[in-house]
């Protein structure tokens, strides 16, 4: 009942996977993902004002419009019941106000002179600011400080739309009302100075804000602070004169504030020794304030409430909110960078892949084909070339005849796993004299493979695919490593047959560069994780001693190869041995073939997960091949698209020709690897040109089958053998051919 | 094609693997690692992990797409701190006697009016202190 059951669903998964390429929920769930993804980037490039930056400061603007009062008046500016006020700081008062803060190295500094010095100060906040370093605007409100909106990303409002400065004003409130619970009336615009710098395109900006209820602080005397110009000139510059009152304005963020830490106690020393004393803007407006008699109460002492009468405490809701955005914010905080950190780790590897490559696979082909280099003596013994066929009409006739063609002594041996298109009639009708189909019932590839290897009358089995066909000396050239005894498996160069196509020409690149990349890298590391099923060439006894193909795994061919070199036998590559093998056609095709054999592959490392621990050849290739594959077939090409996503980004957003230029260079390091693969194995260039196009879709793709593998790994869910749909088009040409027009 | 429950290893190949195995390995912990083996690699027929997997899964696309939200409420402009709430003169010059007289608890200016229809649980205007109890039960 189990097994039908599971039967049942296994058929149920098929039908799915046919159906739509990738099943509904994981779709929707990966979408999902993507949106948080980008939304955390988005968010991130916001607050770095990397998005939405305007670097535009308006200046020498007339101020026609502007009333006088405005222009010669104090530095609040509030619309009460719509009319414009303005209020100066009474004399021998001084508001300091700190622009551009939160900054968590810099504002807490400023908060401890403050704190000790016993005065208090206003600071105008930027929104970004705010939702990054929330404990610091707490930490300012509670030791009586009073704090202003400065925008959310310190834009010139006067170049801004309506909808954007209410925007940036109602971020920047929500942000605060995240961060200490409270709203506030107090505003300073960006690149505002004093009253008479207001003109003609920012007096209705100020307008709109006092309708709203916000009072606009400007200043009086201003120390340059942020032109680092010497401890004495911000003290000079921000001292009034005449022993007037003023908003005085200082910088506790937006670059090195060590010169206002400095100055800024001597500053308060100085103005308490020549009787001022020192309180907030609300302070300020309550002591200008007709009839409630001036600097009555010495700074300090004046109750808290009333130095801070410009916050409001924020409704619930608010709050919610704005705690939900710091939320939101702090976890961009810590993914972006933990994401960029991966990156750079994944970009390290990928080059560093690069660069062993070229090195090894260069050093591997001066080796194998230097003049004196042998494995020792020739092999000429006859070997067995086991064919394990399904369904394979089309092309079992081409493969069977190149197969006869063969310059070395073979018995080739078709093992028909239960065709019903009459694929055995057809091996059998050819009159091949060293053919012999054995047939069984149908039980899968390995079944298939492993009846071939007990059938075989040799030593030495060749395995291939029943769409696979080779060239005459291909067999001899296969074999030959066999001469070291300490070899148990070789596996041969497949080349893809149809490449007219461009899915064609993509895997062509694809396999030129694993071939002779790849494999000569992992042939030198003597790690190689996989022979092709479509040419490879075992030790009978080796593949017996592992106890033959598994159907444990979809990819038994990875399977086997890793269970060989845990036994201790050496796995080689023959780079003239080649194959002609058919390439899937279609995107569907090429998606169940990939999905095979990424899934395969993960299984056959988790299969063999014990060998990490193992001792022996067995823990060799647990320590060095399996973290090699694993960070190469597996964690980068996962991550890889990632990079893209962020390149896409940085042009966006931060700079666009730098972003360019490093995602060429990285295509062009790409492109100079291939181009030296290609020079290996002779092939022609012009392939290269899809090149660009493959990096931009076929990556993708692929990364879509390896999530896809990876998530299925992990639900358990059952996949099965998937047949490609052959055209039989790659065994029509005669191999000779074919070689000649790939050359 | 066939659900491979019903596919037949060949015996002979699996005991000589059985034997092999059991040479190189020896111990217990190493071959209980080893017997999820015995059938597919990955498979787990119970559903159980798919399950869960299923539902870890809905949840980190709801956090994603909570996570979406929460910035378009921020950043679309989903809140606007009301007019009412900022002004700090409800009407006229109570800008000069609200800070001295009336503590910062009391939010909403002194001639609140500005008031909505009340009863009504709209969140912009919930500012008052009295509907703050209402308005935590609400988000919570």
């Amino acid at each position: 009942m189990a097994s039908s059951r599971r039967r049942h669903a296994g058929v149920g998964r098929i039908g799915r996977i046919r159906n739509q390429a990738v099943p509904r929920p994981r779709a929707v769930m990966a979408l999902l993902l993507l949106l948080g993804l980008v939304s955390m980037m988005l968010l991130d490039g916001y607050l770095r004002t990397e998005i939405g930056a305007d670097q535009r400061v308006r200046s020498g603007a007339s101020a026609d419009s502007v009333p006088d009062e405005v222009l010669d008046g104090g530095p609040f500016l509030s619309f009460p019941g719509g009319e414009a006020r303005t209020q100066s700081v009474p004399d021998r008062t001084i508001v300091l106000t700190f622009d551009d803060g939160p900054d968590p190295e810099w504002t807490e500094q400023v908060l401890d002179v403050l704190d000790e010095n016993d005065v208090p100060g206003t600071f105008f906040l930027v929104g970004s600011m705010i939702s990054r370093h929330p404990d610091v605007v707490r930490r300012m409100v509670d030791e009586g400080n009073e704090v202003g909106a400065h925008t959310f990303t310190h834009v010139d409002l006067s170049y801004q739309s309506e909808a954007r400065v209410k925007r940036e004003i109602a971020q920047t409130q929500l942000a605060l009302a995240g961060a200490a619970g409270i709203t506030t009336t107090l505003f300073r615009a960006p690149y505002s100075s004093t009253n008479d710098a207001i003109d003609d395109y920012s007096w209705p900006v100020y307008q709109r804000l006092g309708a709203m209820g916000y009072t606009s602080v400007f200043i009086d005397t201003d120390s340059e602070d942020w032109q680092l110009p010497g401890v004495s000139k911000i003290i000079q510059w921000a001292t009034p004169k005449n022993g007037k009152g003023a908003s005085v304005l200082f910088h506790d963020a937006g670059g090195d504030r060590s010169e206002t830490l400095a100055a800024l106690p001597a500053y308060i020393e100085k103005m308490k020794a020549k009787g001022y004393t020192f309180t907030t803007v609300s302070g300020a407006q309550r002591r200008s304030a007709p009839g409630d008699g001036g600097a009555a109460a010495p700074s300090g002492t004046v109750a808290g409430d009333a130095e801070q009468a410009a916050h409001r405490p924020a409704d619930t809701v608010t709050r919610w909110e704005g705690r939900a955005l710091l939320g939101a914010v702090a976890v961009a905080e810590w993914t972006v960078p933990g994401l960029a950190v991966l990156l750079a780790v994944v970009g390290v590897a990928v080059i560093g892949r690069f660069g062993l490559m070229l090195l090894l696979a260069r050093r591997h082909h001066r080796q194998r084909n230097r003049r004196r280099f042998s494995w020792g003596p020739e092999v000429t013994e006859p070997v067995t070339v086991v064919v394990p066929a399904y369904n394979e009409k089309e092309c079992i006739a081409a493969t069977l005849n190149s197969l006869a063609a063969s310059t070395h002594p073979i018995e080739i041996l078709v093992v028909d796993d239960g065709s019903t298109d009459g694929t055995a009639e057809i091996a059998e009708s050819l009159g091949l004299a060293n053919v012999r189909v054995v047939r069984q019932e149908n039980a899968g590839k390995s079944a298939a493979l492993n009846h071939g290897v007990r059938e075989a009358r040799h030593g030495i089995v060749v395995m291939m695919d029943g769409d696979t066909v080779f060239e005459p000396d291909t067999v001899h050239h296969l074999v030959q490593p066999f001469a070291d005894p300490a070899i148990g498996a070789v596996a041969g160069n497949a080349k893809v047959g149809n490449r007219s196509t461009v899915i064609g020409a993509w895997q062509h690149i694809e396999y030129v560069m694993g071939f002779n990349l790849d494999r000569r890298m992992y042939d030198l590391l003597r790690c190689m994780p996989t022979i092709p099923g479509a040419i490879g060439a075992f030790r009978r006894e080796a593949v017996l001693e592992v106890g033959g193909m598994s159907e444990d795994t979809l990819a038994e061919d990875t399977d086997i190869t890793i269970a060989l070199h845990r036994s201790g036998w050496r796995v080689v590559y023959a780079e003239h041995a080649r194959a002609w093998t058919e390439a899937p056609a279609s995107l569907g095709q090429l998606w169940r073939q990939r999905y095979r054999w990424s899934y395969g592959t993960m299984q056959a490392l988790w299969k063999h997960r014990g060998s990490v621990t193992d001792r022996g050849p067995s823990g060799r290739f647990g320590r060095v091949g399996m973290p090699l594959v694993v960070l190469f077939q597996i964690v980068t090409p996962v991550f890889a698209p990632l990079i893209d996503v962020f390149t896409l980004y940085a042009m966006l957003f931060v700079d666009f020709r730098a972003s360019l230029l490093a995602w060429l260079a990285v295509l062009g390091v790409q492109l100079f690897c291939a181009a030296y693969a290609f020079r290996l194995d002779r092939e022609k260039y012009r392939y290269l040109l899809m090149l660009p196009l493959q990096q931009l879709a076929y990556r993708q793709l692929m990364y879509l089958v390896l999530i896809h593998s990876c998530v299925t790994a992990a639900t358990g869910g059952r996949l099965r053998w998937q047949k490609l749909k052959r055209t039989g088009e790659v065994g029509a040409p005669d191999p000779a051919a074919a070689r000649s027009e790939a050359r | 094609m066939q659900s491979d429950p019903d596919i037949e290893k060949d015996p002979a190949p699996r005991g000589r693997r059985r034997a092999h195995l059991a040479r190189r390995r020896p111990g217990g912990r190493r071959r209980a690692a080893e017997r999820p083996q015995d059938g597919p690699v990955f498979v787990d027929s119970s559903g159980r992990r798919a399950r869960l997997l299923r539902r870890a899964g809905a949840l980190v696309g709801l956090a994603c797409a909570g996570y979406a939200a929460v910035l378009a409420l921020a950043f679309m402009g989903g809140i606007s701190v009301a007019p009412s709430q900022l002004l700090p003169f409800g009407a006229g010059p109570v800008a000069e006697a609200g800070p001295g007289g009336a503590p910062p608890g009391g939010g909403m200016p002194p001639g609140g009016t500005g008031a909505p229809p009340s009863g009504a649980p709209s969140p912009a205007p919930s500012a008052s202190a009295s509907l703050s109890a209402a308005g935590s039960g609400e988000v919570g």
